[in-house]
C-alpha cells in the first residue's frame, strides 16, 4: 500500500478514476431525469386523451372495444393505472362499464400475457388489473401461483381471486398462508376483506376443522367484520376453551359486534380473568350485549392493576345508567386523590366536555 | 526510538486509511440500502393504505408535540396535524411551561377549556399542572406542565394517552397527510416491532399550503442545501441498511412512533438527556432484546416528515454540538452493548461502527487534517501522498454524495424540477469542501466540550414555515368519524 502511494502514477490513476465517477454519476443522473420527464410528459397527455374518451363512454354507455382500440399497446400500462383509482371508487353502472374496459377487449389479453410471463413484476401487474376487474375468467392461472415461494405473488393471487369472489380457492389461501413468516395476521385479514360478505358461510364451516390457532383467529376476525351472526355457536364453545389469548380476544370481540346474547355469561366469566387485555375486552363486550346485573363486577375492576382495564371499566360505568355515572361523579370528586379517582376524573372530562 | 516526524508519518497514514474505510462503508451501505428500498417499494405498490378505514383493524396513536416557547408555529402545527388521514388519533401538545404566547395562541385558535383531568404517572414526569380540551376538536388535548425539558413533555404526555401507539414530533416538523396511514402497517404486521422511524427531509425552500408541504422545493441559502445532501445520505441510505441488520440505534427526535408498553415498561424518554431520541432507542433495543430477542426497531423510508434545518452557522454549529453531546451520552450510558454477542449485529457491528466512525470520527478527522497540513509543510509527507490524502479526503466523499443523490433520483424522486436536481448535485460536489469539514469540527467541539463538563442544550433559532392558506376548514371530528362510517359501508 505504501509503495503504491509513493508512485505518483498510481496515485494520479486512482484521482482520474475517482473524477470520471463523478462524471458518469452525474451525467447517469441527468439521463435519468430527462428520460422521467419524457414519461411523465408522455403519460400526462395521455391522461389527457384519456379522461375526456372515459368519461364520453360512462355518460353514452359506449362500446368498449372502440375506446380500447384508440389506444396503442404501449399506452396499455398508463391506462391500467388511470383506471386503477375509478375501479377502486366507483360503484353500479360506471363500475360494470369500466369493467367491460378490461373484460371485453384486448386489454384483457394483455393482461393474460402478463401473468404468463415469466417476470414475478409482471405477473403481479396483471392479477392486480384481473382482480380489480373481477376477471374471473383467468382465475385459474392465478390460483395456480397460489403455491409460488415468492410471498408477494401469492398476496396478489390471494388478493385478486378474493375480489373476484371466488369462494373455491378460500382454503388455499388460508393453507398457503402459513408457509410465509411476514404474512401478518392483518394482511390476511385484508385479503379476506375483500371477499363478498357471503363468504362468511364458508369461512364458518373452516372454524371447526382448523387446526391452527393463529388462522382460526384471523377466520373469527374476519367473521366480525362481516357482521356474520350464525357463526356465534361455533364461536361459543372456541371462547369457553381458552386455547389461546388471541382467539379469546377474537372471539369476545365478535361477541361484542354482534351483541350476542347468549354468550353474556361466558364473558362475565372472562371480566375476572388473570390477563388484564382479555378483561379490558370482557368489559368493552359486556357493555355492548347487556350487562344487566353486572354493574358492581365492573365497579370493582376499577380497582384492578392494569390501568387499561381501570379506564375500560371507568369508561363503561359512565355509559351504563345515571345511578353508575353518580358513583363514578363521587369516586372522581369526593374521594381522595387516588388512582382510582385521577381515572375516573380522566374518563369524565372526556365525555363531559362536549357539554360544557 | 521512533522520532516525531515517524509518528506524523504513521498518523497521516492512519487517517488517509481511516478515511477510505469510513466513505467505503458509506458507499457500501448505501447499496445495500438501494437494494433493499426497491424491495420495499415493490412491496409496498400494490398496498392500500386506507383499507385500514375499511377494515376497522387500526391501531389508535396518539401524536405528542412537545412545545417551548412556541407561539409562532404552534398553531399552523396543530392546523396540519389536525388534517392529517388516520380513522383514530389524537394530538397532544405539551406546553413545557412556555413564558411566551404559546398556550395563549391554542385558547384562541382552538377554544381549549380546562378539563379536570387528574392524571397518575405510570413514569415519571414534571407535574401536570393543567389539562385542556377542545370541543371543536375532541381528538386535541393541551397539557400544561411544570419545566422539565423535551423528554420530560414527552413522558408526560405518555402519562395522559390511552393510545397504543405514540407518534412524537417537532413543532417544526410537516407530517404528510398519510404519514400516520403508513406508520402504522409495520405495527400492524409484526408484533415484535416497538418503534419505527420514518425519513426526515429539509422543508426550507418547500412551498407550505394549509400546513402541507405542497410543492417540493430548495432553498436559497447553501447550508441548507448542503444539509439536504447530508440528510439523503443519512436517511434513505445509511439507516436502512442498519434497519437490515435490525441494528437501527437512533429515530429521528422530528418523527419516530413507539409502542407506549414499551416505553413505558423502559420508564419512557431520560429527562435532561441531550439526546434523547438515540438515548431511547438504544435503551429500548437493549432493555427489550434482553427480554425478548425478536424485539425489533425499524426504518421506513416513505414515511416522510419535513422539517427547517438552521441556516444560520452559528445555530447548526449548535445543534450539531448538542447531536454529538447526545450521541456520546448514549454511547456512554449503554456501554454495555459494546461487542456484547447477545444483542447481535447490534452489538457486534452497528454499535463499534457507531462508535469509532460517528463519535471518535471527528477527533480523528479534524486532528489528522492539522497533522496532515503540518506535515506537508514541514516536508514530512511526500506530494504523492498529498495528492492521495486529498483524493481520499474530498473526491471520494464527492463520489458518495453524488451517488446519495443519483439513488434519491432512482427512487424517491422529490425533487421534480431539473434545476434542483442541478443544485444538489452542484452542493454535493461542494459540501466537502468546508462544509463537511466544519461539522466535523463541530462534532469534534462537542466532543471536547462533553468531556470538559460543558453539557447543555444551548441556544437554538426557531422559525416557522412562510406558508399560503387557503379558507379551508378544519376537519372536525364529527365530520371526520361520518367519512369513516360512509367508507365502511
Amino acid at each position: 500500500m505504501l509503495e503504491f502511494l509513493n508512485n505518483a502514477g498510481h496515485v494520479l490513476t486512482v484521482v482520474l478514476i475517482l473524477l470520471a465517477s463523478i462524471y458518469l454519476l452525474i451525467l447517469f443522473i441527468l439521463i435519468i431525469r430527462i428520460l422521467e420527464q419524457l414519461r411523465e410528459k408522455k403519460q400526462r397527455n395521455f391522461v389527457k386523451r384519456w379522461e375526456e374518451k372515459i368519461f364520453e363512454y360512462l355518460a353514452n354507455n359506449g362500446n368498449p372495444t372502440a375506446i380500447i382500440n384508440l389506444f396503442p399497446k404501449s399506452n396499455y400500462k398508463y391506462l391500467l393505472q388511470n383506471l386503477r383509482g375509478y375501479l377502486q371508487t366507483l360503484k353500479g353502472n360506471d363500475w360494470i362499464n369500466l369493467s367491460k374496459l378490461i373484460n371485453e377487449t384486448k386489454l384483457y389479453d394483455y393482461l393474460l400475457s402478463q401473468l404468463c410471463s415469466k417476470s414475478e413484476k409482471k405477473f403481479i401487474f396483471g392479477a392486480y388489473y384481473l382482480g380489480l376487474a373481477k376477471s374471473t375468467k383467468a382465475k385459474f392461472i392465478i390460483r395456480k401461483k397460489l403455491k409460488h415461494e415468492n410471498e408477494m405473488v401469492f398476496l396478489s393471487c390471494a388478493l385478486s381471486l378474493a375480489r373476484m369472489n371466488e369462494f373455491d380457492s378460500l382454503d388455499d389461501i388460508l393453507n398457503e398462508s402459513v408457509r410465509f413468516n411476514n404474512i401478518s395476521r392483518d394482511t390476511l385479514l385484508s385479503v379476506l376483506s375483500e371477499y363478498d360478505k357471503s363468504v362468511s358461510e364458508n369461512l364458518s364451516m373452516r372454524i371447526d376443522v382448523e387446526k391452527s390457532l393463529w388462522l382460526k383467529s384471523i377466520i373469527i376476525s374476519a367473521l366480525r367484520h362481516f357482521k356474520y351472526a350464525p357463526a356465534a355457536t361455533l364461536i361459543l364453545p372456541i371462547l369457553v376453551k381458552e386455547e389461546s389469548i388471541d382467539l379469546v380476544i377474537e372471539s369476545i370481540k365478535y361477541f361484542g359486534e354482534i351483541e350476542y346474547l347468549d354468550a353474556s355469561t361466558a364473558v362475565r366469566f372472562f371480566l375476572i380473568h388473570s390477563r388484564p387485555e382479555i378483561k379490558a375486552e370482557a368489559i368493552r363486550t359486556a357493555v355492548k350485549i347487556g350487562a344487566a346485573g353486572l354493574e358492581n363486577r365492573i365497579w370493582s375492576l376499577i380497582y384492578d392493576t392494569d390501568r387499561n382495564v381501570k379506564e375500560t371499566a371507568a369508561e363503561a360505568m359512565y355509559g351504563f345508567s345515571d345511578n353508575s355515572k353518580d358513583k363514578l361523579n363521587q369516586l372522581a370528586y369526593s374521594m381522595p386523590n387516588t388512582i382510582e379517582s385521577s381515572v375516573a376524573r380522566m374518563i369524565i372530562s372526556e365525555k363531559t366536555i362536549h357539554l360544557n | 526510538m521512533i522520532t516525531i516526524i515517524e509518528i506524523l508519518s504513521y498518523y497521516n497514514y492512519l487517517v488517509l486509511f481511516y478515511l477510505l474505510i469510513i466513505v467505503t462503508i458509506y458507499i457500501f451501505l448505501n447499496l445495500v440500502s438501494f437494494t433493499n428500498i426497491s424491495k420495499h417499494s415493490k412491496k409496498r405498490k400494490y398496498v392500500e393504505l386506507k383499507d385500514i378505514f375499511r377494515i376497522h383493524n387500526f391501531k389508535p396513536i396518539t401524536i405528542i408535540v412537545p412545545a417551548f416557547n412556541e407561539e409562532d408555529r404552534i398553531v399552523e402545527c396543530v392546523q396540519s396535524l389536525l388534517q392529517l388521514e388516520y380513522p383514530d388519533y389524537q394530538i397532544i401538545v405539551v406546553n413545557d411551561s412556555s413564558t411566551d404566547g404559546t398556550l395563549e395562541q391554542l385558547f384562541e385558535n382552538f377554544q381549549i377549556r380546562q378539563a379536570s383531568f387528574s392524571p397518575y404517572y405510570e413514569i415519571e414526569s414534571q407535574e401536570i399542572k393543567a389539562v385542556y380540551l377542545s370541543p371543536a376538536h375532541p381528538n386535541l388535548v393541551v397539557i400544561d406542565k411544570g419545566k422539565g425539558g423535551k423528554a420530560d413533555s414527552i413522558n408526560a404526555a405518555i402519562n395522559i394517552s390511552r393510545n397504543p401507539l405514540i407518534t412524537v414530533i417537532d413543532v417544526n416538523s410537516i407530517l404528510e397527510r398519510d404519514c400516520l396511514l403508513k406508520i402504522v402497517r409495520p405495527f400492524m404486521e409484526d408484533d415484535n416491532i416497538v418503534a419505527v422511524g420514518g425519513t426526515v427531509r429539509i422543508a426550507n425552500g418547500c412551498k407550505v399550503k394549509n400546513g402541507y408541504i405542497d410543492e417540493v422545493g430548495l432553498s436559497k441559502s447553501w447550508l441548507a442545501r448542503f444539509q439536504v445532501v447530508e440528510y439523503l445520505r443519512a436517511f434513505l441510505f445509511g439507516r436502512y441498511c442498519f434497519d437490515f441488520l435490525n441494528g437501527i440505534l437512533i429515530i429521528s427526535g422530528a418523527f419516530g412512533c413507539f409502542r407506549r408498553d414499551a416505553l413505558i415498561e423502559v420508564g419512557g424518554f431520560k429527562a435532561g438527556s441531550l439526546g434523547e431520541d438515540m438515548e431511547i432507542i438504544v435503551r429500548l433495543q437493549k432493555e427489550l432484546r434482553e427480554k425478548d430477542p425478536k424485539t425489533r426497531v425499524i426504518f421506513i423510508p416513505d414515511i416522510v416528515c419535513w422539517t427547517k434545518v438552521p441556516e444560520k452557522i452559528k445555530t447548526l454549529s449548535s445543534q450539531r454540538v448538542r447531536w454529538q453531546k447526545g450521541a456520546i451520552e448514549s454511547i456512554r450510558l449503554h456501554k454495555a452493548l459494546f461487542f456484547n454477542p447477545k444483542y447481535g449485529w447490534l452489538g457486534m457491528l452497528v454499535f463499534p461502527y457507531y462508535t469509532f466512525f460517528e463519535v471518535l470520527g471527528p477527533f480523528i478527522e479534524i486532528s489528522g487534517y492539522v497533522v496532515f497540513v503540518i506535515s506537508y509543510a514541514l516536508g514530512i509527507v511526500p506530494f504523492n501522498f498529498a495528492v492521495a490524502f486529498i483524493a481520499a479526503a474530498f473526491l471520494y466523499g464527492v463520489v458518495l454524495s453524488t451517488l446519495s443523490v443519483c439513488l434519491e433520483e432512482l427512487s424517491f424522486k422529490k425533487y421534480k424540477k431539473v434545476k434542483h436536481l442541478i443544485i444538489l448535485m452542484v452542493a454535493s460536489l461542494l459540501e466537502n469542501f468546508g462544509y463537511r469539514q466544519m461539522t466535523a469540527f463541530w462534532r469534534f467541539k462537542g466532543f471536547i466540550e462533553y468531556y470538559t463538563g460543558k453539557r447543555d442544550w444551548g441556544k437554538m433559532e426557531k422559525k416557522g414555515f412562510e406558508q399560503k392558506n387557503e379558507e379551508v376548514p378544519i376537519k372536525k371530528f364529527e365530520t371526520y368519524q361520518l367519512n369513516i362510517k360512509d367508507e365502511a359501508s
